[in-house]
Formats: C-alpha cells, sequence, structure tokens
C-alpha cells in the first residue's frame, strides 16, 4: 500500500498543477481531500494493512494528507495573485458623457471676483441697467456739457434733453443708487453689463461687464484703496501678483489711477490694465447728501472681459459672447 | 500723440532719452503706448492722452511734466520779435460779437514774405511725428500747435474782403467751403461760430480755415490769427458737421485766452524767421477781458487725511512748485496761483491729486492687513449661484448674450399689451431693441451650434429683459432656458427633460414641497403653442412650452424646441427655504399601477386630480408613470398609465384592502373623464 500511495501522491501533484482556476481548484480539493475524496476512500483498507506495517502505513498516510493540503495552499495561493476574470469591458473605451453642461467664463470670473471682495467684507448689490442721466452723468460730476455725454457714445432712449434714459455706460452708477439709499459706512461690490456703442472686433464690443467696488466711511484713504487691490491681486493671481497705480482721469475720482495688475499670462508674470479707481470726487458725494468733510471714500472697477481674456490667452472678445458650446465647454 | 524724443528734449535740460520720457509720462498719467526708431536717430512715440489735459496735447506740455516729475529743468520758447510796418488798425480790425463764445480774438499783420519750402530741421520736426510739410508758412502754424497745444491760422491778407474780421455766429444755412483737398461746401447753422470777412465766412472757428482766404504760392500779405474758441461750441460744430481737426481736437480740451499772445508770439517770429517779410505794429484783438489767474488753497491735513500717507509740507511744496504752481507756505494751508494752461485745477481736491501724483502712487504704502466688517451671506447671491450650478448639473449651457436684438427677434416675444423698448437707432445698427425676453437670443444661440457642430443644444442665460407699457418701462431679472430638438425628437420628451430642470430649480428655490404649477393659458404667451403660464404660490413666475411652429420656423427648427422662462425677483425672494423634515413611514406602502384610455384633451392634471378626489383616504400619491399614443389607442386618444399608491400610517396594508379603491379610480377615470380601462 505504501508505494500505492506514493502513486496518489504524484498522480495528485500533477492534477493540481494542472488546475488553472479558482473552479479546478475546488473540484480537485473534492477529488483528493474531500470526504468523499481518494484519500478518505483509503481509510476503510487500513484495516487490512498486515499489523507490522500499520504504524509506517498510517504516518505515510498523515504525511500524504498533510503534503496534498500544502500543496493546495500553495496552488490556491498562486492562482490567488493571477486576476479574476471579470465582465468584458474594455476599458481603454471613451466615456459616457454625463450630460453636464458648463458655466459661461463670464460669470465664473465675476463669481470668483466677488468671492474675493466678499471675504474683505464687501457686500454685492445691483442696479438697473436702464438708467436716467442723473445717476449715470450728473450725478458722478459728469456735467451736462461733458462729452462722454454725446449720443454717438450712449445708447439713448427717447429724445427729450434732460429726461432721457439709457443703456448705462458704467456700473458706478450703482455707487449713487446706494449712497442715495444709505448712509455710510458703505462697502459694496456691483457687478454687471454695461454698454457703448463700438464696431464690433477683436477688442471692442458694445456691451461688456464691471465690477465696481465702493469704500465710503471716515477717514478712508488712498492707502486703503492700494490695500484692497493689492489684497485682491494676491487672493485672485497668486502670492506673486502685485498691483501698479498710475494717474489717470475719471470724473467721479479724485485722485484718479489706472490699474494695473502683474497676473500670470500663458505662465509668465504680465503687467496688464485691469481697470480704473480713485478717490470718491468730493462733487459725488456731495450729490448724494454725504458731506465730503465728514466721509471720504474709494472706488475701483475692474473689466470682466479683460480679466477672463488675459488670464486664459483668449485672443478674441467676441468670442465671449459667440457662445459656441465647444468655446465654452473648454472652461 | 506722436511726440518726437529730440523735439521733446527741446525744452529740457538736462535730455531725457527714449526710455526716459516713456516712463516718466507712463508715470505722469500719460500712458508710453508704442516707440519707432526713426532714420534720422529720432524716436517716434506714442503717448495715449488724458481727456482733462488739453496742456499736454503739445511737446512743451509732455517736457513740463517730464521736468516737474523727473527734477529736470524746463525751458520754453521765448520769442522776441520787433514790429517795423505801420500799425495793424490801419489795415484790419477785429470785431468779436461773441465774447462767450470767442472769449479772446487776436490777429498780427505781416506784409512782404516769400512762401517757401521750409528750412530742413522744420521738416524734420513735422515728418517726426507724421505731418507732411506743405510749406514755411503751413508748416510755422503747425509747428507751433504741436509745440504749444494753441491753434493758429494764417490768411492770405489780400484775398480777406473788406477791412474787418468779424467773429460771429453763421446765418441758418449759410454756405462755407473748407480749405484742403476734396472738400465739399457745407451748410452752416446758428449754431456754428465762424470768422468772417465782408464776403462770409472765412474760417469756422477753431475747427478750419477756408478755402476761399487759404495762403498759397504767391501769398505775399498775411494775417495771423491766434485766438480761443468755446470748447462745446467747437465739439458741436465739429460733430454735427463731420469736420475734426488737429485744432477742434485742442479747443474741444479747453485753451486759456491768456496762451493767445505766446503762440501769437512764437508764429510771427517763425514766419519772420522762414518767410522774411515786416511784422506791422500791433495787435488788432477782440474779446473778453482775460480772466485773473485762480488762487487756490490747500489744507496740508486733508491731502495727508486722504492720502492715507503723511507728507511733509516741505514736500508738499516741492511737488506743487514743480508743476509751476507757485505755492505759498502757511501754516496750515497752501496757496497755489494756477497758471493759465491748467484748466483742469480749480479746487483743494485737485491739487490734492497733483500732490499725490507728483509724489508718485508708488510711494503710496500697502497696509499688511485691513479690518474686515464680517458681512451675512447674501441669500439671493447664493440662490443665483446654485441655480447656474443646477442647470449644469442638468446639463445646461450657460450663455451670455447682448442685450440689443433686432426688432424681427423681439417682435415674437411680446407679451399682450406690452411694447419694445429702444435705444436710439444711431448706432444700435439692426438691433436696437432691448430684449423683452431671453428667448430670442437663445434661439440664435440655438441655431448657431446646431448650424456648425450639428449640436442640439440645452442652453440657460440670466440676464434682465425690458419692455414698457406706455412710458412706463419694466426691468426684470429672468432666466430663460432652450431645449433644442433635432428632427426626429419626441416633443413630450424634450417638454417632460425641460420641466424636469425646473422641477429642480424649484426644489432649489422653494424647497422640498415647492412646486411650480403650469397652468395652461395659451393667450398670455403667443409664441408658447401648447404653453404654460408657471405659479409658485398663486404668483405668476414664469412661462414654459413648445415653440410656436412660425417662431420656430424664424430660427430655422430642425425639430421641436422646448422653452421657458422664469422671472427671477420673486423666485429669490424666499430662498433659502426653511426645511420640514417629516418622518419616514414606519409600514410599507401598496403600489397598483393602472392604464386609462382617454382622449388626447384630457390633460395629466385632470387624470391626476380625479385619481386623488376617488382614491379614498389611503391614497397616498398618484405618480405618472407614461403616455402611449398609436394605432391601437385610436386616433385623438392616449393611453395614460399611472400609478397609486396606498399607505395607513399604524400598520402593515392588506392586498384586498385597495381593491376596491383601485375599482373607485378606475370607475371616476371612466365616468368624469370618458376613459376606458384596457382590458
Amino acid at each position: 500500500m505504501l508505494a500505492e500511495l506514493d502513486d496518489i501522491e504524484r498522480s495528485a501533484l500533477e492534477a493540481l498543477t494542472a488546475v488553472d482556476g479558482t473552479e479546478g481548484l475546488e473540484t480537485w480539493r473534492i477529488a483528493w481531500l474531500g470526504s468523499k475524496g481518494e484519500l478518505k476512500a483509503l481509510m476503510p483498507r487500513l484495516k487490512d494493512v498486515p499489523k507490522d506495517e500499520k504504524p509506517a502505513t498510517g504516518k505515510r498516510l498523515n504525511a500524504l494528507k498533510s503534503a496534498l493540503e500544502a500543496a493546495f495552499d500553495e496552488r490556491r495561493t498562486q492562482l490567488a495573485a493571477v486576476a479574476p476574470v471579470g465582465p468584458a469591458v474594455d476599458v481603454t473605451e471613451p466615456g459616457l458623457p454625463t450630460g453636464r453642461g458648463a458655466r459661461h467664463v463670464l460669470s465664473r470670473t465675476i463669481d470668483d471676483v466677488r468671492e474675493v471682495f466678499a471675504r474683505m467684507g464687501f457686500v454685492h448689490t445691483e442696479g438697473p441697467e436702464v438708467e436716467d442721466e442723473w445717476h449715470n452723468f450728473t450725478a458722478l460730476n459728469i456735467p451736462a456739457e461733458h462729452p462722454a455725454r454725446d449720443p454717438i457714445d450712449n445708447f439713448f432712449m427717447g429724445d427729450t434733453e434732460g429726461a432721457r434714459t439709457l443703456l448705462r455706460t458704467q456700473t458706478s452708477t450703482v455707487q449713487i443708487r446706494v449712497m442715495e439709499r444709505r448712509s455710510p459706512p458703505l462697502k459694496i461690490i456691483a457687478s454687471g453689463r454695461v454698454y457703448r456703442p463700438d464696431t464690433h472686433d477683436a477688442t471692442h464690443y458694445s456691451m461688456f461687464h464691471q465690477c465696481e467696488g465702493l469704500c465710503v466711511d471716515r477717514g478712508i484713504t488712498m492707502v486703503d484703496l492700494k490695500t484692497a487691490l493689492f489684497q485682491f491681486a494676491r487672493a485672485f493671481f497668486g502670492p506673486e501678483a502685485e498691483v501698479r497705480m498710475r494717474p489717470g482721469y475719471f470724473p467721479f475720482t479724485e485722485p484718479s489711477a489706472e490699474i494695473d495688475m502683474k497676473m500670470q499670462v500663458k505662465g509668465e508674470w504680465t503687467w496688464v490694465e485691469l481697470g480704473g479707481c480713485g478717490m470718491v470726487h468730493p462733487n459725488v458725494l456731495r450729490s448724494v447728501g454725504i458731506d465730503p468733510e465728514e466721509f471720504s471714500g474709494y472706488a475701483f472697477g475692474l473689466g470682466i472681459e479683460r480679466i477672463a481674456m488675459r488670464r486664459y490667452g483668449i485672443p478674441d472678445l467676441r468670442w465671449l459672447f459667440d457662445n459656441d458650446a465647444r468655446f465654452l465647454n473648454q472652461f | 500723440m506722436k511726440t518726437s524724443v529730440r523735439w521733446i528734449n527741446d525744452y529740457l535740460e538736462p535730455e531725457a532719452d527714449a526710455e526716459a520720457q516713456g516712463e516718466a509720462l507712463t508715470a505722469c498719467g500719460f500712458p508710453f503706448e508704442g516707440a519707432h526708431p526713426l532714420e534720422d536717430g529720432d524716436v517716434q512715440q506714442e503717448i495715449e492722452m488724458a481727456s482733462n489735459r488739453g496742456d499736454c496735447v503739445c511737446h512743451a506740455g509732455l517736457a513740463r511734466e517730464i521736468a516737474a516729475l523727473t527734477g529736470r529743468t524746463f525751458t520754453p520758447p521765448r520769442p522776441e520779435t520787433s514790429a517795423a510796418g505801420p500799425p495793424i488798425e490801419q489795415r484790419m480790425a477785429v470785431d468779436n460779437r461773441e465774447p462767450g463764445l470767442c472769449p479772446l480774438y487776436t490777429a498780427h499783420l505781416i506784409t512782404g514774405v516769400t512762401v517757401g519750402p521750409s528750412p530742413d530741421w522744420l521738416q524734420e520736426r513735422l515728418r517726426s511725428i507724421g505731418q507732411i510739410p506743405r510749406n514755411n508758412l503751413v508748416d510755422a502754424t503747425n509747428f507751433v500747435l504741436f509745440e504749444l497745444g494753441q491753434p493758429t491760422h494764417i490768411f492770405d491778407l489780400d484775398l480777406l474782403e473788406g477791412d474787418r474780421i468779424v467773429v460771429r455766429r453763421a446765418t441758418e444755412g449759410e454756405a462755407f467751403l473748407p480749405l484742403g483737398e476734396d472738400t465739399r461746401e457745407v451748410a452752416l447753422a446758428e449754431s456754428d461760430l465762424v470768422i468772417a470777412d465782408a464776403a462770409g465766412p472765412v474760417a469756422l472757428a477753431g475747427i478750419k480755415g477756408g478755402a476761399r482766404s487759404a495762403v498759397h504760392d504767391g501769398t505775399t500779405d498775411v494775417l495771423i490769427e491766434s485766438a480761443t474758441f468755446d470748447r462745446v461750441t467747437v465739439r458741436n460744430s465739429s460733430r454735427r458737421l463731420g469736420i475734426a481737426s488737429d485744432s477742434s481736437y485742442r479747443f474741444e480740451r479747453g485753451v486759456h485766452p491768456a496762451q493767445a499772445a505766446d503762440a501769437a508770439g512764437r508764429l510771427v517770429q517763425l514766419v519772420l524767421e522762414l518767410a522774411g517779410g515786416t511784422l506791422h505794429e500791433g495787435v488788432a484783438t477782440g474779446g473778453a477781458p482775460i480772466p485773473p489767474p485762480a488762487r487756490i488753497e490747500m489744507r496740508l491735513q486733508r491731502c495727508t487725511d486722504l492720502l492715507g500717507q503723511p507728507l511733509t509740507r516741505e514736500r508738499i511744496v516741492e511737488c506743487l512748485a514743480a508743476l509751476g504752481l507757485d505755492p505759498e507756505p502757511g501754516d496750515e494751508v497752501v496757496t497755489v496761483t494756477v497758471p493759465p494752461h491748467r484748466l483742469d485745477l480749480a479746487e483743494e481736491i485737485d491739487l490734492i491729486e497733483e500732490v499725490a501724483r507728483i509724489n508718485g502712487y508708488e510711494q503710496l504704502p500697502i497696509d499688511e492687513g485691513m479690518a474686515v466688517q464680517v458681512t451675512p451671506v447674501q441669500p439671493e447671491l447664493e440662490a443665483t449661484e446654485r441655480l447656474r450650478e443646477t442647470l449644469v448639473g442638468a446639463g445646461f449651457l450657460e450663455t451670455i448674450s447682448h442685450t440689443l436684438v433686432s426688432e424681427a427677434a423681439a417682435g415674437h416675444f411680446l407679451e399682450p399689451g406690452r411694447e419694445p423698448l429702444r435705444v436710439n437707432d444711431e448706432r444700435a445698427g439692426g438691433e436696437p431693441i432691448l430684449r423683452p425676453s431671453l428667448l430670442p437670443s437663445l434661439l440664435e444661440v440655438a441655431r448657431r451650434n446646431r448650424d456648425r457642430a450639428g449640436l442640439t443644444l440645452g442652453a440657460f442665460e440670466i440676464a434682465s429683459v425690458f419692455d414698457r407699457a406706455g412710458d412706463e418701462h419694466r426691468e426684470r431679472s429672468m432666466l430663460g432656458l432652450v431645449l433644442d430638438g433635432d428632427h426626429e425628437a419626441d416633443p413630450s420628451e424634450r417638454y417632460r427633460t425641460l420641466r424636469g430642470a425646473l422641477e429642480e430649480v424649484a426644489r432649489l428655490l422653494l424647497g422640498d414641497r415647492g412646486a411650480l404649477e403650469p397652468e395652461a393659458t395659451p393667450d398670455s404667451a403667443p409664441w408658447l403653442v401648447p404653453g404654460a403660464v408657471l405659479r409658485a404660490g398663486g404668483d405668476r413666475v414664469g412661462t414654459i412650452g413648445m415653440l410656436a411652429p412660425g417662431v420656430a420656423r424664424a430660427f430655422d427648427a430642425r425639430g421641436p424646441i422646448a422653452v421657458a422662462e422664469l422671472e427671477l425677483g420673486r423666485l429669490l425672494a424666499d430662498y433659502p427655504p426653511e426645511p420640514d423634515p417629516r418622518a419616514l413611514p414606519s409600514f410599507p406602502a401598496i403600489q397598483r399601477d393602472l392604464s386609462v384610455i382617454v382622449p388626447e384633451s384630457v390633460a395629466w392634471e385632470a387624470v391626476a386630480a380625479t385619481a386623488r378626489a376617488s382614491g379614498g383616504e389611503l391614497l397616498e400619491a398618484v405618480e405618472f408613470i407614461t403616455t402611449w399614443r398609436g394605432a391601437k389607442v385610436g386616433a385623438d386618444r392616449k393611453s395614460v398609465s399611472l400609478r397609486l399608491q396606498f399607505r395607513e400610517p399604524g400598520r402593515t396594508l392588506r392586498h384586498d384592502e385597495v381593491d376596491p379603491q383601485v375599482q373607485a379610480v378606475g370607475d371616476a377615470l371612466v365616468r368624469t373623464l370618458g376613459g376606458t380601462i384596457p382590458s
């Protein structure tokens, strides 16, 4: 019987080597080590073994069982190392669209800008796009004969001089509306569409977006203005961003300045002109009944299109209003 | 303005190279915009002008700014001339009848000049800024213009009729032929100011000389005009007549009468030098008295308070002195005398700006931090942002289109009784209407994407829409949606997809139990067929439906297009909705599906309402499953499948308990809606 056991061991191990999957492994285990398997079948025959051979045969039988169990464990480990077979899916095939749309790059930019100023305590405000001449000009220190009122540079409605309405040419109108309603301290941000007649080309469009800030309180200084713009630049464009103010002219602020910010344009830190700012002109404060001797303030306006175009390297302004899904989906 | 670096250096000591000039002018508020090296070694630069600084639209003016900022010495030209001819009064007088519009008119007389080419230095100066040299007389006036910023004019004396120059308003319809090539006679109006002789206008004041009295190769005797004209009159005439010139550009920015004499002296000197001749004694003048120089006080403390940067009195005085403002420092105030060229300086704040500008904005410190009052989250802002994200998540593309649309596009979308709001057509091209709806823009976007890329787009825009009734206009913040469909699209599927998106919007803005209820009222939105008004809590907040066939054709639709608009004012007012969570049911529900064939005209809402009314107390919900149409159902009929859900809050229901209710619903649908229950 000892010789037979050697044959059984050889056959069992050969069969185990041939097993190549989890199912085959289980079949093998049942066939050789199961309760009705080959080894179990040998047990009844043990009583027929001559008495003097019994201890050696029993020992051999136990050793065989241990050997097969060890071989089984080893083979199972080997097979487990091979990836299991799953459903037939080619993982290199392209994804199915989830059907998600896209935010417009300009509305996203406005939100981003507003969010940074909100952290600085600026409260968002809106105003009408159809304005009267008081809010768009007179209260902003743009007197009746100022060239800015020329019909060629404005979308006027109606023709009665003085009682005309127009599409606002700047979001500074919101400053006036807020100051008429509320007393200082004021810290507001207003964003929206503004309109100036222009022939449309890569850098001109008769509608664009501004983000306007206004801060009025006792003791507000030009240093506060520069600080606010600087904090914005760092938060918006990154820790290497810088702010530069150059003298400029706007009727509603004095001193006035152009705002340049150093931002990353295609990887390069570059100075970009982003808007205008200044200390609120005393005449503007007077026009809304705020005493310029008691209160002072600053205001700034940033061009949203300009920020988006330079930030993302968009060469043509018209692309922003063309609403081609293939373009808008890139943001 | 184009500048010549050499020309500016004529007035500076020490000279400033091109880069230094560009940097200094940028820092002064006149941004450098580009440089072009010239063949003769000079550099032409492009410098942007400031609209309130007419005094700097010339080389001497810019040199003065550079000197003030950089500490260089500025030396303006100081012409010296001597008269040898008999007094001008013997030949010419000035009769200024409009001193309000022409504060000062001066005329000098030179006889015996020889017209010829200018010397090289003058031709070089003019060429360096892109001007074409003509002859010594014309070149001299141009030189003075670009040197001092004061326009002048030279008349051929022999071509002037009579013995006086008259400054007057034009008569209505009076004819005037401007000098120059290819010019045409224009008809003047009473609002135009002219320089006239006995025969009529010889110049359009401050804008253009007339052809009749222009100098020519044979000119020998000349009258030299140096005058000041009202900026608004010049601008209005220039715009109305479509005649602009370097002269009108400067007068529009303001020129002080005290400058006329300097420019006249300079021009006389140049004419004598370049063309010879004899200057006659005296000046023929007419106008108002030249106002004395303004004096302005600036409080030192006020300057520091506004800038937020302490400046010493010495530094402040230094900045003002550099600009030639002749500051007189006191203990608390500095008083300045405003030179005539600085028309922009009128009050204290103007001086504070000058101090800040010359001291340098770059000198203003930046605070490390700032005091911040924490403000609450603004609900309507959060709502709008989440609204955008919700719609993007639902597959819609956010778009931004121009507010102005064409009359034809807007015409489809006017509510009955409302009229469009329109801008004066002058600059709006063919699109003068403030859109009464976002739909014309969205449909145009859908068409564009369809044509260009074969896309059937779902798109939205959030913007204001406008219309009016009589003189009263409305401006409303609106959400517009369009869901395009190709020619195979199922209209119901398009509609229900759009409505699904709006239900998400309702859930966001109105809460878990909020809803936008459609109510079919076809007349209020004629561009929808079929269409419905959407109500929230009884208020009308928008419309939804399928684009009417006629309108769809106007936008080249290929298939059914579902559209909707929501007024955001009312919807955002209640944001955020207050959640009111309920306990979940402890016992299971029983669901039963039922189909009923009803006439096409029976709305789902009628089916659901009938089911709810007849289902008994245990009926918890009625849900839509689907609608089938087809031959098996019959023409003008549809099969509507619905799901009834029954529940008893306190225990588990048995099926036999709901059988009678299901039967009752079926009976009610047959009885009240003319339906049949298929076996």
